[in-house]
């Protein structure tokens, strides 16, 4: 027991002494940077409570900040940030505006790191898909995958966007193993509960209701737990339509009702 | 100015009186106060050495005071300490008074000589009585102080004695101690033989020893090996589990030390501030 107390200590000994000494040296930043980090964080922060317009206010602040010291790459990033919440504000036309800009960088000269084009392309790919532009989401789906070089934090997200992809184009077979693969990759639950509704729909679509039911319902109990309200609605949608086409139609209404319900709370709170 | 010259007594009539001295001027010089009853009455106006070497004294006296004195007054030479000026004092006389008359020589009291050498005398009795009154205590405490010192002769003397017999006993150890080593130096050679051969019956002892009971430590220390041997195996077995759960333990710690260091603040102080990210890709942004 007192040798085992004493392995105990000594490994916890260890183990601070290992996290000390990880630690980073600290980097010297000016006053001006650090303010602009400050604003992205709390932009992040802001944009995960649904608080898109602050978010929106701190980004481009930050984005002034970066411009007045021709920091490219952190100016380009931002604008990327503002282009996800124009498309989530159902402004498309100006999200892809701003990524286009950003894909177009390099060609001026400017530095852009890869993980900065990789983003680009990939939400580039996500409007296009919106927009039903098959072709130009294609290619920015293939530039992106290009740039994903395990480890890639974009892994799962741009598979469950090549299944939706594949579902537009009609190739469910596909969508399916994209999406499979999408679900082994995810490491944040959203990107599970994506690939999951993914695989709900790509389940109704092949008349798989008890098992597209089954998806559909996971990715709602974790859209529930992340508190992303939009994401819930359009699971309570999912699951609507799957116990409509299944001819369950009470617990079709009952799910749309919820959606209704959910819909308009939502809006109140000031989201859309 | 007249005030003054009225005090010097230029406005008071006085008479003069004479006197012989014949044993020189004892002390009187002019302006030598003339007294009565301890009051000044005048003052030695003029003093001539006389031919037969009598000293005349001529005394200037107010004529008011004059007619105090009788015809056979007296004077006396006095002073009132010792060390102070001489005056020549009036003995007024038994007679009926104001008979004394002016220019006349008075004569000069007997034994007036020995009464001022009394009065010195005195003076100087009083002042020893008074040092000696002081001298007492300081030769009461000196008479203490050496009696006292004599009883610390008497200590130091006793511890001398004391101390000196000491002395004498140790030099008869040390002669004692002497004569011992050199007792001991001469047996030396002698015991040298002895130990020389005490050490040969170790030698010869553990000659033996090597020989006969080193065989039988060796199929100890084999089976005290073999024991050792036992024991490492049954901590391999044992062991393992205890550093199973030291591993468990550890991860443990590591899980909650990278809780702590992703925790903000701990975070910022352990990383400092993680360098700013923008809004990550997600598929939901594609629609739904």
């Amino acid at each position: 027991m007192k040798l085992f107390s004493l392995l105990a200590f000594a490994a916890s000994a260890l183990v601070l002494t290992a996290g000390c000494g990880s630690k980073k040296p600290i980097e010297i930043k000016s006053p001006a940077l650090e303010s602009a980090e400050r604003l992205e964080h709390r932009g992040s922060a802001a944009y995960a409570k649904g608080d898109h317009v602050g978010a929106a206010k701190d980004f481009q602040t930050a984005a002034y900040v970066y411009e007045s010291l021709a920091m490219t790459d952190a100016l380009a990033n931002v604008q990327l940030s503002l282009a996800r919440i124009d498309s989530d504000d159902g402004r498309p036309t100006e999200a892809l505006a701003r990524v286009n800009r950003v894909l177009n960088l390099p060609s001026t000269g400017a530095a852009i790191s890869p993980s900065t084009i990789l983003l680009a392309q990939g939400r580039a790919a996500a409007l296009y898909l919106q927009q039903k532009n098959l072709s130009a989401a294609g290619s920015a789906l293939t530039a992106a995958e290009g740039l994903c070089i395990a480890p890639c934090e974009s892994a799962s997200a741009l598979s469950v966007l090549r299944a939706n992809w594949h579902v537009a184009s009609g190739d469910l077979i596909s969508a399916k193993t994209k999406t499979t693969a999408a679900l082994t990759q995810a490491g944040a639950p959203s990107d599970k509960a994506n690939a999951l509704r993914s695989l709900a729909q790509i389940g109704l679509a092949q008349g798989l209701y008890p098992q597209a039911a089954q998806d559909a319902m996971q990715a709602l109990q974790l859209d529930q737990s992340i508190g992303a309200s939009n994401r819930v609605i359009a699971d309570l949608d999912l699951l609507a339509s799957i116990y409509s086409k299944a001819g369950d139609a009470r617990k079709a209404a009952e799910y749309t009702e919820l959606s209704r319900a959910a819909t308009a709370a939502r809006a109140r709170l000031g989201g859309k | 100015m007249g005030l003054s010259a009225w005090r010097q007594g230029w406005f008071t009539r006085t008479e003069h009186l004479h006197l012989e001295l014949t044993q020189g001027a004892q002390g009187l010089q002019v302006g030598t106060l003339v007294k009565l009853k301890g009051f000044k009455i005048g003052e030695v106006d003029g003093m001539t050495l006389e031919p037969n070497l009598n000293v005349h004294v001529s005394m200037r006296i107010t004529a008011e005071k004059l007619a105090l004195l009788d015809a056979d007054a007296q004077v006396k030479l006095s002073r009132d300490t010792p060390i102070s000026a001489k005056y020549i004092e009036i003995i007024p006389g038994e007679k009926a008074r104001g008979t004394l008359r002016a220019d006349t020589a008075i004569p000069l009291k007997e034994g007036s000589d020995v009464e001022d050498i009394m009065l010195v005398v005195k003076s100087g009795v009083e002042k020893l009585s008074s040092a000696l009154g002081k001298i007492e205590p300081i030769l009461d405490d000196t008479k203490k102080l050496t009696g006292e010192a004599a009883d610390m002769r008497g200590h130091v003397r006793s511890a001398v004695d004391v101390m000196l017999n000491n002395l004498q006993t140790v030099s008869g150890q040390v002669k004692q101690i002497g004569q011992t080593a050199q007792g001991m130096a001469t047996g030396l050679d002698a015991d040298r033989a002895i130990i020389m051969g005490q050490v040969k019956g170790m030698v010869k002892t553990i000659e033996t020893t090597v020989s006969t009971d080193v065989p039988q430590m060796s199929g100890k220390v084999k089976a005290a090996l073999d024991d050792v041997k036992k024991i490492t195996a049954d901590a391999a077995i044992d062991i393992p589990p205890v550093l199973r759960s030291t591993r468990i333990v550890t991860e443990d710690i590591a899980e909650i030390t990278d809780g702590a260091k992703k925790t903000w603040p701990i975070s910022s102080f352990i990383n400092g501030e993680p360098p700013a990210r923008p809004l990550r890709l997600d598929a939901f942004e594609a629609g739904k």
